[in-house]
């Protein structure tokens, strides 16, 4: 089966959005510049513009004209490229994930980009970009073994929803002005010549004095709140509307206004569940949920195999949310919680004050050197200010460092149920990692010469795509969690990964 | 890696001491051996009990594998040229996911070779 036609449209958008910062470096330029033929700059500008466009529509005509799929009753065979022929085959039991995506072109023109993915290690992924969606939402229940209709029918309750207030309040507390301010600078700079960078310079800094502070402190709050509003803004573009519902194989979530994003994940192939929360999320007890099935590590997590289970969820949708993933574990497993040991913060301490202390050592070292050396008059101001804050400002630093130290290994939490293991580590910003033992692949010991002297070692619990590291336990805290993920693992019929 | 540092640094102090510096460098892991080679070799051990291989190495760091035998995906026995010519061979185990999990070096061939059996059979067909 081929693309649906309209890709072709898609095709020159995508090649034209990759030239877009070119095409529009060249286009200021050549107007500032006045052209540089005879002919004027109206003359350059249009073959600024029709170039690209000639040129992307070729392209994607290729790209419609040898791209073809199918769907076998055993495989997915995808085969494309004029010159370089490929073609992609994969069984369809290996078919991991299906990723149904739509920017706004997408969907102004009904079309849907379908991503399949499989498990296998290297790059095994087929890109369909775009289907019509009817044939996009057929495909995905084809392979991904949802029965009824074939044209995708929305089941009515979702299992799980974020209300666009809360989305757009959760993104605020991240406050993006300086995001914003390179934006803004990234947009101004090509218009920028000597004579404007002048008159920027003198109105900063020689103008600056006769501008009355209260000016500047109202521009600065006014873009501080700019920032507050902009990331409310791209928040909401990024995450409206975000529910997940139940499907045959998983779990389906979608969200999004920009690039709506549909993501089917296995539930028997998640391999992690990561609950996080920053100083802000803490403070109005808000949680980021994400969860990670089997596939290979990219740099783009958010493509492969990593997805949100809640931008912002409360503490109560805790239990839902990771009930979604690890069916029937309770809230982030249940039981008490093990600490560590005093001598791991002990120990731990011992590790990092060799380093805080060369750190000083190396500071002193240059604030009296700073002090031998002579030095050009209008720096003096700088040389003193070194010489009397640099030591005592590197020190609160240590201490500091030295404070969060023990505050994480005192915070550090472990606990492991029947089926998964579950560790919380940070002392402001916390972290649940929870992996599930009862598809353990590999359970790794390790003991470093400090930590056999304090009787101490580090586990790691592996699974196929996933590990859970816990560092400084007592060795028999560690034997114990060996033997009980071994049972889980056992216990469970399946055996899965 | 530091290594690669400390010779960037000195080719601008002239063309004598980075070849000190390569040739320390070289030497270290002649004088590892020397000084380790007796005791890595004392501590490298595998044990293959009726549910999983455990396999343990280390000197300073020491660390302990153990690996559930149904989680075994296959097997592979490598032998370099040194390994072929003394007749020996090294056995790595995989799991699902990426990167192999478990090395047994210095093993003899036969030996290698029967691990192998044992490690690809299923535990029910072990027993």
């Amino acid at each position: 089966m081929r693309l649906h036609p309209l890709s072709l449209l898609t095709g020159i958008v995508l090649a034209l959005r990759q030239l877009a910062t070119f095409i529009v470096i060249l286009v200021v330029t050549t107007l500032i510049r006045g052209g540089a033929s005879d002919r004027g700059a109206g003359f350059e500008l249009v073959w600024l513009l029709i170039v690209p466009i000639v040129l992307s529509l070729a392209g994607s005509l290729i790209r419609y004209a040898s791209t073809r799929y199918e769907v076998t009753p055993t495989e997915v065979v995808f085969d494309t490229g004029v010159v370089w022929k490929q073609r992609r085959v994969i069984p369809r039991d290996r078919v991991q994930e299906v990723h149904l995506t739509q920017s706004l072109v997408h969907r102004l023109l009904g079309l849907v980009r379908v991503k399949i993915e499989s498990a296998a290690a290297g790059n095994t992924e087929i890109d369909l970009d775009a289907l019509g969606e009817e044939e996009a939402h057929a495909l995905r229940n084809t392979l991904t073994g949802a029965h009824g209709p074939s044209v995708y029918v929305r089941p009515t309750p979702p299992a799980y929803e974020v209300g666009t207030g809360r989305i757009v309040f959760a993104s605020m507390l991240e406050n993006r002005a300086i995001l914003l301010l390179a934006g803004l600078a990234g947009a101004v700079y090509p218009f920028l010549d000597e004579r404007n960078v002048g008159q920027l310079l003198k109105l900063a800094f020689h103008e600056s004095k006769s501008v009355p502070v209260g000016t500047w402190l109202a521009l600065a709050a006014g873009i501080y709140l700019a920032g507050w509003v902009f990331s409310g803004l791209l928040g909401l573009w990024t995450f409206a509307g975000f529910r997940i519902e139940r499907h045959p194989k998983g779990i389906l979530v979608s969200y999004g206004l920009g690039v709506r994003t549909q993501r089917v994940l296995r539930t028997a192939r998640i391999q992690e569940a990561t609950v996080s929360q920053g100083v802000m999320f803490r403070l109005f007890r808000l949680f980021q949920v994400q969860a990670r099935s089997a596939g290979v590590q990219s740099e783009d997590q958010e493509q492969k195999g990593f997805g949100f289970l809640s931008p912002a969820a409360t503490e109560d949708e805790l239990p839902v949310l990771v009930d979604l993933v690890f069916p029937g574990i309770g809230p982030l497993g249940s039981g008490p919680w093990n600490r560590l040991p005093g001598r791991s913060a002990a120990l731990r301490l011992l590790r990092v004050l060799p380093v805080w202390a060369a750190i000083l050592a190396a500071v002193r070292a240059g604030v009296l050197l700073a002090g031998t050396v002579s030095i050009v008059p209008e720096l003096k101001a700088l040389q003193q200010a070194v010489q009397a804050y640099a030591l005592p400002v590197v020190a609160t630093a240590a201490a500091l460092g030295l404070l969060a130290t023990v505050l994480r290994a005192v915070n550090e939490r472990h606990r492991l149920t029947d089926r998964v293991l579950v560790h919380r580590v940070g002392g402001i910003q916390r972290r649940w990692q929870s992996v599930p033992a009862n598809r353990m692949q590999a359970f790794r010991v390790t003991q470093g010469p400090l930590q056999r002297a304090f009787g101490l070692c580090s586990a790691s619990l592996q699974v196929a795509d996933a590990a859970c590291s816990l560092e400084d336990l007592p060795i028999a805290e560690a034997a114990r969690i060996r033997d009980r993920a071994s049972e889980a693992r056992r216990a469970d019929p399946r055996r899965g990964v | 890696v530091p290594g690669t540092a400390l010779l960037l640094n000195d080719f601008q102090l002239g063309p004598v001491r980075p070849v000190g510096i390569a040739l320390a460098v070289s030497l270290y892991p002649l004088a590892r051996a020397v000084f380790f080679v007796d005791r890595q070799y004392k501590n490298w051990g595998y044990l293959l009990t009726e549910r999983e291989l455990v396999t343990r190495r280390g000197v300073w760091w020491k660390s302990a594998t153990f690996i559930p035998r149904e989680s075994i995906q296959h097997v592979d026995i490598n032998q370099g040229p040194i390994d072929r010519w003394q007749g020996l061979a090294q056995v790595v185990v995989h799991t699902a996911g990426t990167g192999a999990v478990a090395f047994i070096p210095g093993l003899g061939l036969a030996e290698a070779q029967e691990l192998r059996d044992r490690l690809a059979a299923t535990p029910a067909e072990a027993e």
